[in-house]
């Protein structure tokens, strides 16, 4: 049995964007999949928690419950977009199948529905595309059809599982651009998972850091560039290119994430951490305010090189 | 660009999107009308479809045209060859092959469609639910083990001895014994199609658009039969073609051992195997019924891959 998320805790305001960062296995994808009981249960079980969207607790929902909240309210992005459409299905239906659902509109009004959609993401001659087959289009463009998907009923809240991860550089740029827009033309919050600290930087409000199934820092993005606390967000943007000379050897993190087969009562970070010290193999630091709302899980502080000072 | 255009100067050029032109949604396209379009393309298709309709179409209307009754006895004329009168000769009794095949075929096709249906539905169930499902999968392929291990005939053999005479008093000699053996066939020969499509299930469940679709709200049932059916056709298209070939051969089987229809009601299985004994004297009385067994079957399978092709949004795009 894997811990895979203990304990993480954090709040997302009306149309804010969260950036929720961290290395593979770190627990993101979890967690946010948690909050929506999309993870395959049994073997997944969600012990304890709470979550509350608009006064609802989501965990404690009935399956019929969670699917009216599922689409309707809350959104989802997946990573892949070559796996995430069905294949035997025009991208007309896929679009028109939640707006039936939770809208209850009529096949007229869902086609009708479905064209602005793909042309409010950006997908030429929407009219003609809509009777295409998921095939015919490119990464990005299927990418975009996705998001028209999550899109349809207006959710309150966007889960963004990596989107941008499966496409090139340049598509990643036009749709990080998309959702910019489309954030500000629609006014919904954004989750978005991604291991990649230049999107997250360029389009977050707010940012989270993973580790081994717990939230390790947290910070307005200009506060966590600027000021980083947590050893293990330091050496992640320690380890992102450009920032060293140019001969020099990219800067890795040694080790490899835990194995959590029980929750820890130690930091999960010490074994890969340089500023390690007995306190940390103890107990394992709770977020600690920093500074407002900058927190960060460490006993270590950057400020004095020593441990923190903890009342 | 103008080099372009005088390349290919019959190529339409496609209007720029946003203009009033592309604004103006096409003519909607429906699906039959797609599938029908691909399935025309393929030729294997096209031609099974024609031979098992000609076939179709003899079985059902041969009768009234080619009118000689298939038991009447003719000693004079046995064993005779193909003549104009007998088109595919007699048989040791004189009676018209011709006639014979027609009428089989009546019955022989009836029971091949109707059982490959019973089986195809049973697999298919079994094996979406098994695949879907984690807490069935034990269970259910576990049974399908368990039919798979069963040997085939003693249980056919005792399926029918305690079950014919019941039948034919409640339903008549020919529907029940139609009955019994559509029946019998169905439920011996689901268990391929089960596995197959439980395979295929657990294979496509865990494709990145079933999570999709489940995170758009979509009810279990639709998830199902919208998200995962149809992704698993190509197996079951496979299954049902050879479905029917194995299910005339199955009633061949049986009536060879008497446990089919009546001797005087002739099927093609029935025939072939009568068959068999004169095939020193006449082999015509083999080739005849083999004939139309391996058109028939030959033909389904044609048709099923092409309906498969046809059905395939991959390949009818090309």
């Amino acid at each position: 049995m894997v811990h895979a998320v203990n304990g993480i805790s954090f709040h997302l305001d009306e149309g804010e964007l969260l950036a929720v960062v961290g290395e593979s296995g770190s627990g993101k994808s979890v967690a946010m999949m948690s909050l929506m009981q999309l993870l395959p249960m049994p073997p997944a079980e969600i012990a304890s928690g709470r979550v509350n969207f608009q006064g609802q607790d989501l965990v404690k929902l009935k399956a019929s419950q969670i699917r009216q909240v599922r689409g309707s309210r809350i959104g989802f992005v997946f990573q892949d977009p070559m796996t995430s459409l069905n294949p035997v299905f025009t991208v007309g239906y896929q679009i028109m199948e939640p707006l039936r659902e939770h809208m209850g509109l009529s096949k007229k009004q869902a086609r009708k529905r479905a064209i602005e959609l793909l042309e409010l993401v950006g997908i030429p001659a929407a009219g003609q595309r809509i009777d295409d087959y998921p095939h015919q289009f490119s990464g990005g463009m299927r990418q975009r059809v996705v998001i028209a998907i999550a899109l349809a009923c207006d959710p309150k809240v966007l889960i963004a599982d990596e989107p941008t991860t499966a496409l090139d550089v340049t598509v990643q740029a036009q749709i990080l651009e998309l959702i910019k827009e489309l954030r500000q033309k629609l006014g919904m919050a954004i989750i978005w998972i991604t291991h990649d600290l230049g999107v997250a930087a360029g389009i977050a409000d707010r940012i989270v850091v993973m580790y081994g199934g717990q939230i390790v820092e947290h910070a307005a993005v200009d506060e966590l560039f600027d000021d980083p606390q947590h050893p293990y967000t330091r050496a992640l943007l320690d380890s992102l290119p450009g920032r060293h000379e140019a001969h020099e050897k990219l800067r890795s993190i040694a080790g490899q994430p835990p194995l959590l087969l029980k929750q820890p009562d130690f930091c999960p970070f010490s074994a890969r951490c340089k500023h390690v010290f007995d306190k940390c193999l103890r107990q394992n630091p709770p977020l600690i305010t920093v500074d407002g709302d900058h927190r960060a899980a460490c006993w270590w502080d950057p400020e004095t090189g020593g441990p923190r000072d903890v009342a | 660009m103008t080099d372009q255009v005088s390349m290919a100067p019959e190529k339409v050029i496609p209007p720029a999107p946003g203009s009033p032109v592309a604004a103006e949604p096409r003519k909607q396209r429906t699906l039959t009308a797609d599938v029908w379009r691909q399935f025309r393309q393929h030729k294997g298709g096209v031609i099974g479809a024609i031979v098992f309709l000609t076939i179709i179409f003899l079985v059902v209307f041969g009768p009234s045209i080619h009118g000689i009754d298939p038991s009447a006895l003719n000693v004079r004329e046995r064993n005779a060859g193909i003549s104009f009168a007998h088109p595919m000769g007699t048989d040791n009794l004189g009676r018209d092959t011709f006639a014979q095949i027609l009428a089989g075929g009546r019955t022989s096709l009836s029971v091949g469609v109707t059982a490959m249906m019973l089986s195809l539905l049973l697999g298919t169930t079994i094996g979406v639910m098994a695949g879907y499902f984690k807490k069935l999968e034990g269970p259910l392929m576990r049974l399908t083990d368990l039919f798979l291990a069963l040997p085939l005939l003693p249980l056919l053999l005792v399926i029918i001895m305690l079950f014919r005479d019941t039948l034919r008093r409640s339903f008549g000699p020919e529907t029940g014994i139609f009955m019994l053996i559509v029946f019998v066939i169905g439920i011996t020969s689901w268990m391929q199609t089960a596995r197959i499509v439980r395979g295929a299930v657990l294979s496509v469940k865990e494709q990145e658009f079933v999570l999709a679709a489940k995170s758009i709200g979509t009810r279990e049932r639709r998830v199902i039969t919208r998200h995962i059916l149809p992704n698993v056709l190509s197996p079951i298209m496979v299954s049902a073609t050879l479905g029917i070939a194995t299910a005339i051969i199955t009633e061949s089987a049986l009536s060879f051992l008497g446990l089919g229809f009546p001797s005087d009601y002739p099927t093609w299985g029935r025939l072939l195997f009568d068959g068999v004994n004169f095939m020193q004297i006449n082999p015509s009385r083999v080739i005849w019924p083999g004939l139309a067994i391996s058109l028939t079957v030959l033909s389904v399978n044609y048709i099923g891959d092409g309906i498969r092709d046809a059905l395939d949004p991959r390949i009818r795009g090309r």
